[in-house]
């Protein structure tokens, strides 16, 4: 089985943890290149419920939001409060404290939801961050997908974890499968053989891979950052570098505002105006109070001021008793730094932020290829089965079609079930889109135990196919405003692009089994030897 | 079609995959534990924040590179004695901090 030649031993190992990360990885791949648009997709399912942004409500006062939102909150829930608004969203506060549980720093409080035009309580939530921010029904489409993506429907340390793992292979993927396949430029021209239809799925395997290499590299490695980070090296780090004094490290990593001794309170609309102002007429992202109504009380307002090319951030910081500005901050840190610049760069390129929507739409069709890389690379291994009736081909078939089929399946049931439990309850829908989401994916790996793969994915490829043709029109039960009406409207004219991607996804789909069903590929190259389709020649034919 | 180098040891399918799993899981404790000895010896930089962001940064580079040089280098006595040496520079560099 083994000999010390490394090339033989990395294949051995680029196919096993392929096989293992499949599943891990399609979803966390596949959840990432949805959530790269969860901006777009979040406006689109909220058009209905649209509440105006602050920014833009004429004599819009921060000062009597902050009153009436913080109206009957407990005091020391008080000195730390997060302000933010996502677009369409109401203006929410999370009045919270910091406190260290199993070794983790945990934030728990209470999220005020206020209508910054009629200044309305809409909602209050108690809890720990996730669970008292957690979106109402027409916003839980994105944050669905976004949570999938990080969590996997997990807890959250164990689903950081887990994303973290699955990031880590795929850095160990795109390492062996470099070392293995060794990209050339004749490899990248070559075209894939349509022989059969073994060769072809081996050849675009390696095509894909290798196009995309410097795209998967840097998702992994980015991912697995982000991932690990907040789980495992941070707390590390602290044990280490602060006596395990987590609180210490992240106010160290942010950067402390020294300010003046007054006892005075600052009043935050004239922040707001001086921070829009700084930034010529950007959008305020979020406001941070930190220690406010006490001593060292500051304010620091993310403000992002628009470029054709990605937004530029702008962090400025307040002294929370004089009102006077201290400084303009980076993100991380009271100064620019490598370190601070280097996540800044590792999160706009994970989030496909980093050119605007440029990056976003390349990083949405090169997510859909890296999806495609992992199906072939199943399909390889599912070709290469002779013993298709053990339970070790079963699987892997069952797997091929569950993952193929099951994504854009869950990805449409999810969606149906949004539209329509949330016109049935205002609450939050998560639950239920999580157990249509997981039923698509077990209907699907079902057709896959019993029928070929081919089979398999033509009848769940149909079923998605035709349920994400027409979700846009059933949209409007969750969204509450049906599309002509939102096409109609100047400011949202730009939502017929999202209805277009789900009605293209859907025709795709219906194509695409259409030609599977047909028996794709058709051509034969009987000249084309077998064993030229795998980087070692170890690769025996097999039905697919 | 599969050759062996004359000489080379004939390992099963479940010895490759046990010492593929433990090349995986020492490189992680093995990584884990230079990331925080860095701390120790990078320079903290302007914001005083470097010497904790860089080697969180590049801890899945320096987890995949453990990980292959453990599990694919053709002297493996060789490989697992860089390794832990380096290893062992930055333990004792976390270990020195402890005690001062």
């Amino acid at each position: 089985m083994s000999t010390h030649r490394p090339r033989r031993r990395l294949y051995g190992l680029h196919r096993w943890v392929g096989l293992l990360l499949a599943p891990l990885g399609l979803l966390v791949f596949f959840s990432g290149t949805v959530a790269t648009f969860h901006e777009e997709l979040d406006a689109w399912a909220m058009r209905g419920h649209r509440i105006a942004p602050a920014q833009d409500v004429p004599g819009f006062d921060l000062d009597d939001a902050h009153r009436v939102a913080a109206a009957g909150v407990p005091r020391e829930l008080r000195r730390q409060v997060d302000i933010s608004q996502q677009p369409g969203h109401p203006l929410r506060f999370f009045f919270h404290v910091h406190e260290q549980r199993d070794g983790a720093i945990v934030e728990r409080g209470v999220a005020v939801d206020v209508d910054p035009t009629t200044l309305e309580v809409l909602r209050r939530r108690l809890g720990e961050r996730g669970e008292a921010l957690a979106p109402s029904a027409p916003g839980s489409l994105s944050s669905f997908f976004v949570d999938l993506h990080i969590f996997l429907l997990m807890p959250e340390t164990l689903g950081l974890i887990a994303t973290g793992i699955a990031g880590f292979a795929l850095l160990l993927l795109v390492a062996t499968g470099a070392l293995v396949h060794r990209p050339t430029l004749r490899r990248l021209r070559r075209r894939p053989r349509t022989g059969s239809a073994r060769q072809l799925v081996g050849d675009l395997h390696t095509l894909i891979g290798s196009w995309t290499l410097p795209f998967t590299g840097l998702l992994a490695l980015t991912g697995s950052f982000l991932s690990f980070a907040g789980a495992v090296l941070l707390p590390l780090v602290a044990q280490v570098a602060f006596e395990g004094d987590q609180e210490a490290m992240f106010r160290t990593l942010i950067g402390r505002v020294e300010v003046s001794d007054s006892r005075d309170e600052a009043s935050l609309a004239p922040l707001l105006d001086d921070a829009v102002a700084r930034s010529s007429g950007g959008r305020v992202q979020f406001v941070a109070l930190d220690q406010w109504g006490e001593e060292g009380a500051n304010a620091t307002f993310g403000v992002a001021e628009p470029s054709p090319f990605g937004d530029t951030s702008h962090h400025y910081a307040y002294d929370g008793h004089t009102g006077a500005l201290v400084r303009e901050k980076p993100a991380f840190g009271v100064r620019p730094s490598f370190g601070g610049s280097l996540v800044d760069l590792v999160a706009r390129l994970h989030f496909g932020t980093l050119f605007g929507l440029v990056t976003k739409a390349l990083w949405g069709v090169l997510g859909l290829a890296t999806c495609a890389l992992a199906l072939l690379g199943l399909a390889i291994f599912t070709a290469r089965r002779r013993d298709r009736r053990s339970p070790a081909a079963r699987a892997v078939r069952s797997m091929t079609v569950g993952l193929g089929g099951g994504l854009p399946l869950g990805t449409a049931s999810a969606g149906w079930t949004w539209a329509i439990a949330s016109s049935l309850d205002g609450g939050d829908v998560t639950d239920a889109m999580t157990v249509a989401f997981l039923l698509a994916l077990a209907a699907a790996a079902a057709t896959g135990v019993s029928g070929s793969v081919r089979s398999g994915l033509v009848r769940t490829w149909i079923a998605a196919g035709v349920a994400l043709a027409i979700l846009p029109v059933l949209a409007p039960l969750g969204s509450g405003m049906g599309p002509f009406e939102a096409w109609s409207d100047r400011t949202l004219r730009w939502t017929v692009w999202v209805d277009a991607a789900f009605v293209v996804a859907g025709v795709a789909l219906l194509v695409g089994s259409s030609r599977l069903a047909r028996g794709w590929p058709r051509r034969r190259h009987p000249e084309v030897a077998p064993e030229e389709s795998t980087p070692l020649g170890v690769g025996r034919a097999g039905p697919l | 079609m599969t050759r062996r180098l004359p000489g080379a040891p004939r390992w099963s399918r479940a010895r490759v995959a046990g010492y593929a799993l433990l090349s995986l899981a020492s490189a992680f404790v093995f990584a884990s534990i230079v990331t925080a000895g860095a701390t120790k010896w990078l320079p903290a930089g302007r914001a005083g924040i470097d010497h904790i962001m860089v080697p969180i940064v590049a801890f899945p580079v320096v987890w995949v590179v453990f990980a292959l040089v453990l599990y694919a280098a053709r002297r493996r006595g060789v490989a697992w004695a860089a390794v832990a040496g380096l290893t062992a520079i930055h333990a004792a560099l976390v270990a020195h901090g402890w005690a001062s």
